[in-house]
């Protein structure tokens, strides 16, 4: 199996909690995005610190991870992203 | 009271010419922040960094041109043409080399990832820029060394694909018209006024081009 860019992680992992009513606990996040443990954590730090995604907590104060403006924005652009990349080499 | 320039058309085609080139690059540079701010795409940032320098680049090429086609007085004003040129020459190949260096890392950043490369582009910028100050002729062997080290990286990341894609080579003729454009500089000494201005068409057309592909896919 082709090993995934970083850009199709990202927009696997957003499209992923979109999918879901755009709410998800982090672990079955991390069960549905086929990456490891160590590795998840890289991008969902990733995904926190570029504002794609953000955590929220529910009145028992359970965590869910749900999309920002920005992150609905990327997976509304994403074809073009990966088209500009293509065109261009990058 | 004599005429500033010494030839007024030799400097507005140079001044139209810098102006289209300037605005194709700052439109790239500017159409591309949004998917770079949502990626942070490392190629991407590189691409981008490519254009901001080649606009400066531009813009000092003609601060440099527009010293050359000036008198020594304008007036009363005594113009240094002798300091100031060769500081211009520093800037625009300062510019410039970081625009090549940008380019040719845009393109094989993923198999030749270094977290040096600003500094190690920077320095070798720097030294280029002040060769290039001291003695011009450096200035262009360096650039046509570039672009020779472009199209080898080109061809020997591409042999497996054995095709030559049209984005490389429209980045090889961009090379090779800016170098073109900064032997243009020299006002008569080289081509002829209707060559020169053809040439520059054809400059502006291949950013044109670029600018067309980046637009289709940042709407």
């Amino acid at each position: 199996m082709r090993k995934r860019d970083r850009i199709e992680v990202i927009h696997d992992i957003l499209k992923i909690i979109s999918d879901n009513h755009n709410s998800v606990k982090p672990t079955p996040l991390l069960r549905y995005s086929n990456l490891s443990s160590q590795s998840f954590t890289e991008y969902y730090k990733e995904l926190l610190s570029k504002g794609l995604v953000k955590e929220i907590k529910d009145k028992k104060g359970k965590k869910f991870i749900t999309l920002t403006d920005r992150g609905f924005k990327f997976l509304e652009k994403y074809k073009l992203i990966l088209g500009f990349i293509d065109e261009f080499e990058l | 009271m004599p005429p500033m320039f010494h030839n007024p058309i030799w400097f507005a085609t140079e001044l139209i010419y810098t102006l289209i080139v300037l605005f194709l690059c700052f439109l790239i540079y500017f159409k591309t922040k949004e998917i770079y701010d949502l990626t942070k795409h490392k190629g991407i940032s590189y691409f981008r960094n490519t254009f901001l320098f080649f606009g400066l680049a531009y813009v000092f090429r003609f601060i440099f041109s527009l010293i050359r086609m000036t008198d020594r007085w304008i007036g009363t004003i005594y113009i240094p043409r002798g300091a100031m040129m060769p500081i211009m020459i520093l800037f625009t190949a300062y510019f410039s080399t970081m625009a090549l260096l940008f380019l040719i890392y845009s393109t094989i950043w993923k198999r030749f990832s270094s977290r040096d490369f600003f500094i190690a582009a920077n320095i070798l910028a720097v030294l280029i820029a002040v060769a290039a100050a001291l003695s011009p002729p450096i200035f262009l062997i360096t650039q046509a060394v570039l672009l020779v080290v472009a199209i080898v990286l080109s061809l020997v990341l591409r042999s497996k694909k054995a095709k030559f894609s049209r984005t490389a080579l429209l980045y090889f003729l961009m090379f090779a018209f800016w170098i073109i454009s900064l032997i243009l500089v020299v006002p008569g000494r080289v081509l002829g006024f209707e060559i020169r201005i053809a040439l520059e068409v054809i400059s502006i057309a291949l950013f044109g081009i670029i600018y067309y592909k980046v637009s289709k896919w940042t709407k």
